[in-house]
């Protein structure tokens, strides 16, 4: 029998998303565990990793950054850089770009998830938003499964989601090097730059990265909270046509295919 | 003519973000670092008499909560190095039209806000400017959409 992909869903004091994003990885019919920060005894052993969505150290000093200067990430770093997959999501994205790992070009911070911009409201902003698919399947670790300009229904919640950096040239380098994996879009996956459909302001409606070699993803939004019909708001058109069938709630939701996606590059890359 | 007031408001009560700001310098080779304090700064620009301000700020909860903030009009010279980090950009329109808009402070031009860190660093001026800059550039700011001066 092969051997079935296991993941580290990593849990840094004050994430509060570890639950539903182990959830979205059984789902996607993975075996995971939640590893605390310091059980770093091991964990190598796991054959991708996530960063899960919260507050990790109550995002003192700045959203992700002490998370990023924990020693666990230097295992992780030197995992990914042998293929194996890391996804952040939220928290876990503003970490590893606070580490480094995203966009990963220099081996330094290049980026920033700077404090949203909203016309409306200042700081925390939670919303279901639109995102579409930037790249082709192959692109990256966790989309094999999407495809290119396919819209995913996803919701964010967070205060610093806004992408940015001080280099001129970055947002051209990652556009050449197809390093953008989804942009927040409207409904039809027409990307306007202005609020709703670019909810925080980020630069080119940035949602998520992946480093160039396409093994590691930092998206802003959640894809463990729109894994399945039942997570949908009422005005999606899969949630009304499962009304009133429990088994219907159950299926998956199209952000799940970030899941699917890590096990088949697992599968196909790692094991 | 406009004039200037600075703020400093501080936490009464043990600031854990600056004892975890402490603990990760150390952790990543800040041995010289011995402690770290960590306030909020502000400077207002005014047109009116300064006093009557000073005494009217100092009562806005939204910038200090006497239940746990201590102020000072000025940045007080002690042995710790300060570290002002802002975002770049924060041009302090929100705080200045809630303050105009819905305190009444309509002698109010424009507002700055930082975040102050103080280290309290072993060595001479120049070694601990080095290192005050070195911890701002490796924790403290995130030059991507933060800008720092240490004063």
């Amino acid at each position: 029998m092969s051997k079935k992909p296991n993941v580290a869903v990593v849990y840094f004091p004050g994430n509060n998303c570890e639950e539903e994003t182990l959830s979205a990885v059984l789902a996607a019919g993975m075996d995971g565990k939640i590893v605390r920060w310091n059980q770093r005894k091991d964990i190598n052993k796991y054959h991708g990793y996530v960063i899960p969505g919260g507050w990790a150290y109550e995002d003192r000093i700045r959203a992700g950054v002490i998370a990023a200067k924990d020693p666990v990430f230097k295992i992780i770093k030197k995992e990914a850089e042998s293929g194996k997959p890391v996804l952040g999501v939220c928290n876990g994205a503003q970490a590893l770009v606070e580490c480094g790992m995203i966009p990963g070009l220099k081996n330094q911070v290049e980026m920033a998830l700077a404090p949203n911009k909203n016309p409306f409201i200042s700081g925390y902003y939670c919303m279901w938003v639109f995102i579409k698919s930037e790249q082709e399947k192959n692109k990256c670790a966790f989309t094999n499964s999407i495809d290119k300009d396919e819209v995913i229904p996803i919701p964010i919640a967070h205060g610093e989601g806004r992408y940015v950096t001080k280099d001129r040239e970055l947002l051209q380098k990652l556009i050449k090097n197809r390093q953008i994996i989804f942009r927040y879009s409207a409904k039809d996956g027409k990307v306007e730059d202005k609020f709703p459909v670019n909810p925080n302001g980020a630069m080119y409606n940035i949602a998520a990265i992946c480093n160039k070699k396409g093994n590691v993803m930092a998206i802003m939004p959640h894809p463990e909270r729109a894994s399945f019909v039942r997570q949908l708001p009422d005005i999606t058109n899969l949630k009304n046509m499962s009304a009133g069938n429990i088994s219907g709630m159950e299926r998956p939701a199209p952000a799940r295919k970030m899941f699917d996606s890590m096990k088949k590059y697992i599968e196909e890359e790692v094991l | 003519m406009p004039k200037t007031v600075e703020l400093v408001v501080s936490l009464k009560m043990p600031d854990a973000t600056a004892i975890t700001a402490l603990q990760t310098l150390q952790k990543l080779g800040f041995n010289k670092i011995k402690d770290a304090k960590r306030s909020f700064y502000y400077k207002f620009t005014i047109d009116g008499n300064e006093e009557d301000f000073k005494n009217k700020i100092s009562k806005v909860d939204i910038i200090v909560n006497a239940n746990k903030h201590s102020f000072d009009f000025e940045i007080k010279k002690d042995n710790y190095v300060k570290v002002l980090v802002k975002n770049t950009d924060d041009d302090g329109s929100g705080i200045l039209s809630t303050l105009k808009d819905r305190l009444g402070f309509n002698n109010i031009k424009k507002v700055e806000s930082a975040v102050m860190w103080g280290l309290l660093i072993d060595g001479n001026e120049k070694e601990a400017g080095k290192i005050a800059e070195k911890a701002a550039k490796d924790l403290l700011a995130n030059e991507n959409y933060q800008e720092f001066i240490i004063i």
